[in-house]
Protein backbone atom coordinates (compact mmCIF):
# COMPACT_ATOMS: atom_id res chain seq x y z
CA UNK A 1 0.00 0.00 0.00
CA UNK A 2 1.44 3.20 -0.75
CA UNK A 3 2.26 5.73 1.28
CA UNK A 4 0.30 9.06 0.32
CA UNK A 5 1.52 12.25 1.98
CA UNK A 6 -1.75 14.04 2.77
CA UNK A 7 -1.47 17.22 4.37
CA UNK A 8 -3.22 17.97 7.54
CA UNK A 9 -6.40 20.02 7.73
CA UNK A 10 -4.42 22.58 9.98
CA UNK A 11 -1.67 23.19 7.21
CA UNK A 12 -4.50 23.17 4.62
CA UNK A 13 -6.42 25.84 6.65
CA UNK A 14 -3.12 27.52 6.83
CA UNK A 15 -2.67 27.60 3.39
CA UNK A 16 -4.74 26.91 0.27
CA UNK A 17 -7.97 27.45 2.29
CA UNK A 18 -7.19 30.81 4.28
CA UNK A 19 -9.37 34.00 3.54
CA UNK A 20 -7.79 36.50 1.42
CA UNK A 21 -9.38 38.57 3.85
CA UNK A 22 -7.41 37.08 6.77
CA UNK A 23 -4.33 37.21 5.32
CA UNK A 24 -4.85 40.73 4.29
CA UNK A 25 -5.40 41.40 8.35
CA UNK A 26 -2.77 39.39 9.33
CA UNK A 27 -0.07 41.87 7.15
CA UNK A 28 -1.90 45.09 7.94
CA UNK A 29 -1.44 43.67 11.74
CA UNK A 30 2.18 42.82 10.76
CA UNK A 31 2.59 46.04 9.72
CA UNK A 32 1.21 48.36 12.50
CA UNK A 33 3.17 46.15 15.03
CA UNK A 34 6.13 47.35 13.13
CA UNK A 35 5.53 50.76 12.90
CA UNK A 36 3.90 50.88 16.36
CA UNK A 37 7.91 49.58 17.41
CA UNK A 38 10.17 51.89 14.94
CA UNK A 39 7.88 55.42 15.53
CA UNK A 40 9.50 56.15 18.58
CA UNK A 41 12.74 55.55 17.77
CA UNK A 42 12.49 57.31 14.26
CA UNK A 43 10.65 60.20 15.58
CA UNK A 44 13.74 61.26 17.74
CA UNK A 45 16.05 60.40 15.07
CA UNK A 46 13.93 63.26 13.08
CA UNK A 47 14.11 65.42 16.17
CA UNK A 48 18.21 64.97 16.32
CA UNK A 49 17.83 65.89 12.88
CA UNK A 50 15.61 69.01 12.49
CA UNK A 51 15.75 70.27 16.27
CA UNK A 52 12.00 70.67 16.06
CA UNK A 53 9.32 68.29 17.07
CA UNK A 54 6.63 69.29 14.66
CA UNK A 55 9.32 69.11 11.64
CA UNK A 56 10.22 65.57 13.05
CA UNK A 57 6.46 64.29 13.19
CA UNK A 58 6.18 65.71 9.58
CA UNK A 59 9.03 63.84 8.76
CA UNK A 60 7.86 60.65 9.99
CA UNK A 61 4.98 60.98 8.82
CA UNK A 62 6.31 60.97 5.08
CA UNK A 63 8.45 58.16 5.61
CA UNK A 64 5.82 56.04 7.16
CA UNK A 65 3.53 56.72 3.94
CA UNK A 66 6.69 56.10 1.43
CA UNK A 67 7.56 53.09 3.18
CA UNK A 68 3.96 51.64 3.14
CA UNK A 69 3.82 52.72 -0.12
CA UNK A 70 6.35 50.81 -1.40
CA UNK A 71 7.99 48.15 1.28
CA UNK A 72 4.92 46.64 2.39
CA UNK A 73 5.07 43.99 0.33
CA UNK A 74 8.86 43.05 1.52
CA UNK A 75 9.53 40.38 3.66
CA UNK A 76 9.02 41.71 7.50
CA UNK A 77 12.79 40.66 8.20
CA UNK A 78 13.84 43.80 5.64
CA UNK A 79 11.38 46.38 6.74
CA UNK A 80 13.61 47.54 9.28
CA UNK A 81 16.60 48.80 7.07
CA UNK A 82 13.85 49.61 4.30
CA UNK A 83 12.31 51.76 6.71
CA UNK A 84 15.23 54.06 8.09
CA UNK A 85 16.18 54.32 4.14
CA UNK A 86 13.01 56.13 3.45
CA UNK A 87 13.64 57.81 6.94
CA UNK A 88 16.91 58.69 6.10
CA UNK A 89 15.97 59.95 2.61
CA UNK A 90 13.04 62.37 3.99
CA UNK A 91 15.39 63.68 6.14
CA UNK A 92 17.83 64.36 3.57
CA UNK A 93 15.30 66.39 1.80
CA UNK A 94 14.39 67.88 4.69
CA UNK A 95 17.92 68.95 4.99
CA UNK A 96 18.23 70.32 1.36
CA UNK A 97 14.91 72.09 1.23
CA UNK A 98 15.88 74.09 4.86
CA UNK A 99 19.32 74.85 3.38
CA UNK A 100 17.68 76.07 0.22
CA UNK A 101 14.92 78.24 3.11
CA UNK A 102 17.87 79.42 4.89
CA UNK A 103 19.52 81.00 1.60
CA UNK A 104 16.07 82.78 0.79
CA UNK A 105 15.83 83.68 4.15
CA UNK A 106 19.02 84.91 4.57
CA UNK A 107 18.13 86.58 1.40
CA UNK A 108 15.11 88.71 2.89
CA UNK A 109 17.00 89.44 5.87
CA UNK A 110 19.24 91.25 4.07
CA UNK A 111 16.77 92.94 2.35
CA UNK A 112 14.08 93.29 5.10
CA UNK A 113 16.34 93.29 8.35
CA UNK A 114 14.01 90.54 9.58
CA UNK A 115 14.66 87.31 11.74
CA UNK A 116 14.02 83.78 10.34
CA UNK A 117 12.56 81.51 11.95
CA UNK A 118 14.69 78.51 10.61
CA UNK A 119 15.63 76.22 13.73
CA UNK A 120 19.20 75.53 13.69
CA UNK A 121 19.98 72.33 13.06
CA UNK A 122 22.93 72.29 15.91
CA UNK A 123 20.56 73.55 18.66
CA UNK A 124 20.10 70.60 21.27
CA UNK A 125 16.51 70.55 20.49
CA UNK A 126 13.38 69.17 22.63
CA UNK A 127 15.18 66.13 24.03
CA UNK A 128 17.23 67.85 26.26
CA UNK A 129 14.83 68.79 28.20
CA UNK A 130 13.69 65.06 29.02
CA UNK A 131 16.95 64.68 30.43
CA UNK A 132 17.29 64.75 34.47
CA UNK A 133 20.99 64.71 35.00
CA UNK A 134 23.66 66.45 33.94
CA UNK A 135 25.14 63.22 32.59
CA UNK A 136 22.25 62.61 30.24
CA UNK A 137 22.11 65.92 29.16
CA UNK A 138 25.50 65.98 28.31
CA UNK A 139 25.02 62.93 26.32
CA UNK A 140 22.00 64.11 24.54
CA UNK A 141 23.56 67.57 23.49
CA UNK A 142 26.66 65.68 22.39
CA UNK A 143 24.71 63.46 20.13
CA UNK A 144 22.84 66.68 18.73
CA UNK A 145 25.60 68.49 17.52
CA UNK A 146 27.29 65.28 15.93
CA UNK A 147 27.22 65.37 11.77
CA UNK A 148 24.46 63.75 11.20
CA UNK A 149 25.92 60.64 8.49
CA UNK A 150 27.79 59.79 12.34
CA UNK A 151 24.86 60.43 14.34
CA UNK A 152 22.95 58.26 12.37
CA UNK A 153 25.27 55.46 11.97
CA UNK A 154 25.50 55.69 15.78
CA UNK A 155 21.76 55.18 16.41
CA UNK A 156 21.17 52.72 13.92
CA UNK A 157 23.66 50.48 15.25
CA UNK A 158 23.73 51.14 18.59
CA UNK A 159 20.19 52.07 19.33
CA UNK A 160 18.43 50.54 16.86
CA UNK A 161 21.04 47.42 16.88
CA UNK A 162 21.09 47.21 13.44
CA UNK A 163 24.26 44.91 11.62
CA UNK A 164 26.97 47.09 9.63
CA UNK A 165 25.11 45.35 6.40
CA UNK A 166 21.84 46.41 7.57
CA UNK A 167 23.00 49.94 8.48
CA UNK A 168 25.06 50.60 4.85
CA UNK A 169 21.38 49.65 3.45
CA UNK A 170 19.08 51.94 5.53
CA UNK A 171 22.50 54.81 4.41
CA UNK A 172 22.77 54.01 1.41
CA UNK A 173 26.47 53.91 2.10
CA UNK A 174 29.57 51.21 2.07
CA UNK A 175 30.13 48.62 4.63
CA UNK A 176 33.49 50.28 5.13
CA UNK A 177 31.55 53.99 5.34
CA UNK A 178 29.66 52.69 8.35
CA UNK A 179 32.55 51.71 10.07
CA UNK A 180 34.04 55.24 9.69
CA UNK A 181 31.12 57.11 10.72
CA UNK A 182 30.59 55.09 13.69
CA UNK A 183 34.41 55.21 14.64
CA UNK A 184 34.41 59.11 14.23
CA UNK A 185 30.71 58.90 16.30
CA UNK A 186 32.07 56.86 18.86
CA UNK A 187 35.35 59.48 19.38
CA UNK A 188 33.77 62.26 19.33
CA UNK A 189 30.91 61.75 21.49
CA UNK A 190 33.53 60.25 24.32
CA UNK A 191 36.00 63.17 23.41
CA UNK A 192 32.91 65.79 24.72
CA UNK A 193 32.05 63.62 27.59
CA UNK A 194 35.29 63.55 28.88
CA UNK A 195 35.17 67.28 28.31
CA UNK A 196 32.09 67.69 29.89
CA UNK A 197 33.55 66.07 32.89
CA UNK B 1 37.83 48.96 14.02
CA UNK B 2 35.15 46.11 12.82
CA UNK B 3 32.67 48.14 13.33
CA UNK B 4 31.05 46.71 16.07
CA UNK B 5 30.12 49.10 18.99
CA UNK B 6 32.95 49.61 21.77
CA UNK B 7 31.60 47.95 25.17
CA UNK B 8 32.43 51.21 26.96
CA UNK B 9 29.72 51.82 30.07
CA UNK B 10 28.64 55.30 28.45
CA UNK B 11 27.06 53.29 25.38
CA UNK B 12 24.86 51.24 27.51
CA UNK B 13 23.85 53.90 29.61
CA UNK B 14 22.86 55.95 26.10
CA UNK B 15 21.23 52.95 25.21
CA UNK B 16 19.18 53.50 28.31
CA UNK B 17 18.57 56.89 27.60
CA UNK B 18 17.49 57.11 24.30
CA UNK B 19 14.99 54.40 25.37
CA UNK B 20 13.73 56.51 28.31
CA UNK B 21 13.48 59.23 26.01
CA UNK B 22 11.26 57.31 23.41
CA UNK B 23 9.23 56.31 26.28
CA UNK B 24 8.59 59.73 27.76
CA UNK B 25 6.26 61.16 24.82
CA UNK B 26 3.96 63.43 25.84
CA UNK B 27 0.09 62.11 24.85
CA UNK B 28 -0.43 64.70 21.94
CA UNK B 29 2.58 63.54 20.30
CA UNK B 30 1.53 59.58 20.93
CA UNK B 31 -2.01 60.52 19.86
CA UNK B 32 -0.34 62.40 16.11
CA UNK B 33 1.96 59.02 15.44
CA UNK B 34 -1.26 56.99 16.32
CA UNK B 35 -2.97 59.14 13.64
CA UNK B 36 0.23 59.17 11.25
CA UNK B 37 0.53 55.50 11.58
CA UNK B 38 -3.29 54.19 10.82
CA UNK B 39 -3.36 56.76 7.40
CA UNK B 40 -0.39 55.20 6.62
CA UNK B 41 -1.95 51.51 7.11
CA UNK B 42 -4.88 52.69 5.13
CA UNK B 43 -2.70 53.44 2.15
CA UNK B 44 -2.59 51.41 -1.04
CA UNK B 45 -0.20 48.92 -0.93
CA UNK B 46 2.08 47.62 -3.92
CA UNK B 47 0.83 43.55 -4.12
CA UNK B 48 3.19 40.51 -3.72
CA UNK B 49 4.01 40.08 -6.87
CA UNK B 50 5.34 43.63 -8.02
CA UNK B 51 7.62 43.24 -4.73
CA UNK B 52 9.13 40.21 -5.89
CA UNK B 53 9.48 41.49 -9.40
CA UNK B 54 11.01 44.75 -8.11
CA UNK B 55 13.10 42.29 -5.57
CA UNK B 56 14.61 39.62 -8.28
CA UNK B 57 13.23 41.16 -12.37
CA UNK B 58 14.86 44.38 -12.11
CA UNK B 59 18.07 43.82 -10.73
CA UNK B 60 18.31 40.52 -12.90
CA UNK B 61 17.64 43.11 -16.07
CA UNK B 62 20.17 44.90 -14.94
CA UNK B 63 22.31 42.44 -15.02
CA UNK B 64 21.61 41.41 -18.43
CA UNK B 65 21.69 44.93 -19.41
CA UNK B 66 24.85 45.46 -17.58
CA UNK B 67 26.51 42.14 -19.49
CA UNK B 68 24.76 43.61 -22.68
CA UNK B 69 27.21 46.77 -22.27
CA UNK B 70 30.24 45.01 -21.38
CA UNK B 71 29.48 42.68 -24.37
CA UNK B 72 29.16 45.57 -26.71
CA UNK B 73 31.69 47.50 -25.52
CA UNK B 74 34.89 44.72 -25.70
CA UNK B 75 37.70 45.43 -27.09
CA UNK B 76 39.78 42.61 -27.14
CA UNK B 77 36.67 40.48 -28.58
CA UNK B 78 36.78 40.49 -32.62
CA UNK B 79 33.40 41.12 -34.98
CA UNK B 80 32.14 38.27 -36.23
CA UNK B 81 32.51 40.04 -39.91
CA UNK B 82 36.25 40.48 -39.02
CA UNK B 83 37.22 36.39 -38.54
CA UNK B 84 39.19 35.63 -41.89
CA UNK B 85 38.46 38.75 -43.81
CA UNK B 86 41.88 40.27 -43.08
CA UNK B 87 40.76 42.98 -40.98
CA UNK B 88 43.30 44.33 -38.08
CA UNK B 89 41.59 43.47 -34.68
CA UNK B 90 41.12 46.45 -33.23
CA UNK B 91 44.25 47.69 -30.86
CA UNK B 92 42.46 50.88 -29.21
CA UNK B 93 38.75 51.53 -28.90
CA UNK B 94 39.29 54.47 -26.75
CA UNK B 95 36.61 53.09 -24.23
CA UNK B 96 38.05 51.34 -20.80
CA UNK B 97 36.46 49.26 -18.35
CA UNK B 98 38.65 49.08 -15.20
CA UNK B 99 38.58 46.25 -13.47
CA UNK B 100 35.98 47.53 -10.19
CA UNK B 101 33.11 48.64 -12.82
CA UNK B 102 31.31 45.68 -13.09
CA UNK B 103 30.53 45.73 -9.28
CA UNK B 104 29.54 48.97 -9.37
CA UNK B 105 27.19 48.57 -12.24
CA UNK B 106 25.80 45.79 -10.70
CA UNK B 107 25.19 48.10 -7.42
CA UNK B 108 23.60 50.89 -9.56
CA UNK B 109 21.09 48.34 -11.11
CA UNK B 110 20.08 46.47 -7.39
CA UNK B 111 19.07 50.53 -6.62
CA UNK B 112 17.21 51.42 -9.34
CA UNK B 113 13.94 49.90 -7.55
CA UNK B 114 14.85 53.25 -5.32
CA UNK B 115 16.05 55.62 -7.93
CA UNK B 116 12.45 54.49 -9.50
CA UNK B 117 10.41 55.45 -6.22
CA UNK B 118 12.43 59.11 -5.88
CA UNK B 119 11.26 59.96 -9.65
CA UNK B 120 7.67 58.97 -9.05
CA UNK B 121 7.94 60.64 -5.77
CA UNK B 122 9.62 64.11 -7.58
CA UNK B 123 6.87 63.59 -10.54
CA UNK B 124 4.00 63.73 -8.24
CA UNK B 125 5.54 66.43 -6.10
CA UNK B 126 4.69 64.06 -2.79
Amino acid sequence: MPNFCVPAISELNATALQDPRDVNAAEAASLDEFLKRVERRGLRMAEFATGSREEALDVLQEAMFGFVRHYAAKPPAEWAPLFYRVLDSRLNDWRRRRRVLGQRFTAMDDDEGGASDVPDPGEPGPLLRLAGDQAGSALLDALARLPHRQRQTFLLRVWEGLDVAATAAAMRCSEGSVKTHLSRALENLRRRLETWK
Amino acid sequence: MSGKPDNDPWISDARALLDASARQLDDATVARLARARRAALDLPRAPRWTARWRSWGLPLAGLAAACAILVALNPGHPRRADVGSGAQPPVASGVEIEAGASDEIIDLYQDLEFYAWLDVREDTGG
